[in-house]
């Protein structure tokens, strides 16, 4: 199990987390709904086949068959639902105060880590489309890169315009040569984190995204 | 055939729930302090044993092809 400071391997003990996010729940809606639909109908045929309520199908060795391929389809429906969950829920976006890390979980064996210097980030931008995104606040934010990197896409995270707001100003401080041990979102939002919004940095302590004996605070907040 | 009928879904059932185990260490492997994943394999567990009684079950209950093995 890793909590939010041992997040991906060769993480500094003292490296926060500003950003950790999931895609959100909404988007993985229709795989939950296209699982329950293949469980439920065959369960239907099963019970159906099985009292013989079907009149073309008379109970013999063929409705057996029938049942036994019915009863293997909903267990590999729900092993193909898992890979598809571990798809869904591995995906992770995290932003340090020195790099961007996304996390790819692309198929059960496949696993693809990406990691970008926070200097070596060139634009961002948030796309907020469609009703349900602009609804619940959710949807993709792109990350241009210098050079001929790869950019980043963050797809389905709660808070797209926050997170592009961090992922910027971060960049700027560390263009701007302020060392990492220092760099904080100068913002009135310093992380999101498992989908929710940090205001300060004891909301990213408790959420262990910060070491709690690290002094770094926003210049706006000093004189607290 | 009907005898055949509960060995053949066990043994595919054997293969399935390996894999299945191999799905779920994973899963907990990749977890993150907090995070929902353990309630999903419950959840899925538990999905996963109801279905396997309610198949079982119909399966018992189907009269199988030939008489003979019925007879006491």
């Amino acid at each position: 199990m890793n909590d939010l400071l041992h997040s991906f391997p060769g993480q500094n003990s003292n490296e926060p987390v500003y950003v950790f996010a999931r895609s959100f729940p909404l988007s993985f809606l229709p795989n939950i709904l296209v699982f329950l639909l293949a469980m439920v109908f065959s369960m239907a045929g099963e019970f159906l086949i099985s009292t013989n309520s079907i009149s073309m199908i008379p109970i013999g060795d063929f409705s057996n068959i029938l049942i036994l391929f019915l009863g293997i389809f909903q267990l590999i429906a729900m092993l193909v639902f898992l890979v598809s969950f571990m798809d869904f829920y591995f995906d992770v976006t995290i932003i340090t105060d020195r790099r961007l890390v996304e996390i790819g979980q692309e198929s059960l064996l496949y696993r693809k880590i990406s990691e970008l210097s926070l200097e070596d980030i060139e634009d961002v931008s948030s796309t907020v489309s469609g009703l349900f995104q602009t609804t619940f606040n959710y949807g993709h934010v792109m990350i241009q890169t210098a050079g001929e990197q790869e950019n980043f896409s963050i797809e389905n995270v709660r808070h797209p315009r926050e997170i592009a707001a961090i992922a910027l100003d971060l960049s700027a401080q560390a263009k701007s040569n302020i060392s990492a041990q220092r760099r904080i979102p100068e913002l009135d939002i310093l992380g999101v984190v498992n989908n929710k919004i940090m205001h300060t940095t004891d909301d990213l302590k408790s959420m262990g995204a910060i070491l709690p004996t690290d002094l770094r605070r926003p210049k706006r907040n000093a004189a607290i | 055939m009907g005898n055949y009928i509960i060995p053949i879904y066990l043994t595919v059932l054997f293969f399935l729930v390996l894999i299945g185990l191999f799905i779920i260490y994973n899963m907990l492997r990749f977890r993150y302090k907090g995070d929902k994943t353990v309630l999903v394999i419950i959840i899925m567990s538990a999905i996963f044993c109801v279905n396997v009684v309610f198949t079982l079950g119909i399966l018992q209950d189907q009269p199988i092809e030939n008489p003979q093995v019925n007879i006491k």
